[in-house]
């Protein structure tokens, strides 16, 4: 399909389109339902990835990326909201992942701060398996299982990585 | 039971999240061809793929049974079909030569990192158990980071297949750089996205500080690949040692920090 068209559609049928949590992947037109996701899933994955990885710019970048790779396999999805999270996070993993080769280097964060906020600094410091698991439990307000999921173990190793998450930030931030 | 500070995590997360607001791009979806595409399709495009990969492989093999090249002079001019292989191998062979480039002034360094597809990176379980595993990444991965004290260019050079163009841009999408057409994506405030194959790899730029996408476009005009030689004689002297003496190992540089890693 010409892509115009394709943004055309979209945006004809943004009133009479449905939560992209009901989005069918098996719909008459995937191009739509696709629009539809991304349209209202675009903004929250940023946000999300903006947890993961303090930039951005970057976590534009990462839901950019995540939205092709959900596109790309559009028809074998069951649940293309998930998976798009799912490659969202794995993608914030890896960004992270890269971040500690440059490390001694870290690059300042983009985020502007109205307040300081010591907690959120406090989570931003945690190792990264903690941390992600710690923005999935708090912020995507997932249960373990799928957090486990998610991130590819056990939810025992999650429950012992959101321990070990919840003793730090209890050391740093005395109440 | 949910405690104090769990409630505090949540309201600290949730306030950082809602400070963050960007502005949606259009979605463009013809790049990246139709949803949908069957598997079979997939693997027959890829099987394709592998063919002329091949077929390539024994035309390089067959042109070296026949003489090397020599590269003469500062700088090569990009073009499809790569750069030649350097004839001095001062930085080892670890970093894609096709990856050597400048930008001249004034433009200078801010950063460089490099990260072997070879190197093992050790990912610490957590920091209390301690625990170690050894992470491979899957493919090279060079990074440039350019600034001229207004305006910045990060350069990433990805393995060509390895980075799909991005799904979003504004109108109109394409653009031509440097003789080829590429994508371009503008997030407002001057910045731009701009993403290209060239030289048998994949070019990504992400620019700051910029009036519009004509000034990028001549701004990344300028990059000159180098060979090993002229790339080393003007980068600085501690990232090319870092890089001789970790050939199969990562590199991180910055003008403020050095060499990390």
């Amino acid at each position: 399909m010409d892509r115009n068209a394709a943004a055309e559609r979209g945006s004809v049928a943004d009133s009479r389109v449905e939560p992209a949590d009901v989005v069918d992947p098996a719909a008459a037109d995937p191009d739509l339902a696709f629009v539809v996701l991304y349209r209202e899933r675009y903004l929250p994955m940023v946000r999300l990835a903006t947890l993961l990885v303090d930039r951005v710019d970057l976590a534009e970048d990462i839901t950019q990326e995540a939205f092709a790779v959900v596109y790309r396999r559009w028809r074998e999805l069951d649940s293309p909201a998930g998976y798009l999270r799912l490659t969202v996070v794995n993608r914030c993993r890896d960004a992270l992942r890269r971040r500690r080769i440059a490390r001694g280097h870290p690059v300042a964060p983009t985020i502007a701060h109205d307040a300081p906020d010591e907690l959120a600094d406090a989570i931003s410091r945690l190792p990264a398996r903690q941390r992600v698991a710690v923005v999935l439990r708090f912020y995507e307000d997932l249960t373990i299982e799928q957090i486990a999921e998610v991130m590819g173990t056990r939810p025992g190793t999650v429950k012992s990585w959101l321990h070990r998450a919840m003793a730090r930030l209890r050391q740093e931030m005395p109440t | 039971m949910t405690t104090d500070l769990e409630d505090r995590i949540r309201i600290s997360l949730r306030r950082r999240a809602d400070a963050i607001d960007v502005t949606v791009p259009e979605p463009v979806l013809g790049p990246l061809g139709s949803p949908g595409r069957s598997r079979r399709v997939e693997l027959a495009a890829i099987a394709a793929a592998l063919v002329l990969f091949v077929g390539a492989a024994l035309l390089v093999a067959a042109a070296g049974r026949h003489g090397s090249e020599t590269v003469t002079g500062s700088s090569r001019t990009p073009g499809g079909s790569g750069p030649a292989q350097p004839v001095i191998g001062e930085l080892g062979r670890a970093v894609d030569p096709g990856a050597l480039v400048s930008m001249p002034a004034p433009w200078s360094l801010d950063s460089f990192t490099f990260l072997s597809e070879t190197s093992v990176i050790q990912e610490r379980s957590s920091a209390l158990d301690g625990s170690e595993r050894g992470v491979v990444p899957p493919a090279a991965f060079v990074e440039y980071r350019f600034g001229d004290g207004r305006r910045s260019v990060q350069l990433d050079f990805y393995a060509l297949g390895t980075r799909q163009p991005q799904v979003t841009t504004a109108d109109p999408p394409l653009v031509t750089v440097r003789g080829t057409t590429g994508w371009y994506l503008d997030y407002g405030n001057g910045r731009y996205r701009v993403q290209w194959d060239e030289g048998g790899r994949t070019w990504e730029v992400d620019g700051h500080g910029f009036a519009s996408l004509d000034e990028v476009v001549a701004v990344l005009a300028t990059i000159e690949w180098q060979d090993d030689a002229t790339w080393a004689a003007g980068a600085p002297a501690d990232l090319v040692s870092a890089l001789a003496g970790r050939v199969d190992g990562s590199v991180s540089w910055s003008a403020a920090g050095g060499v990390a890693g």
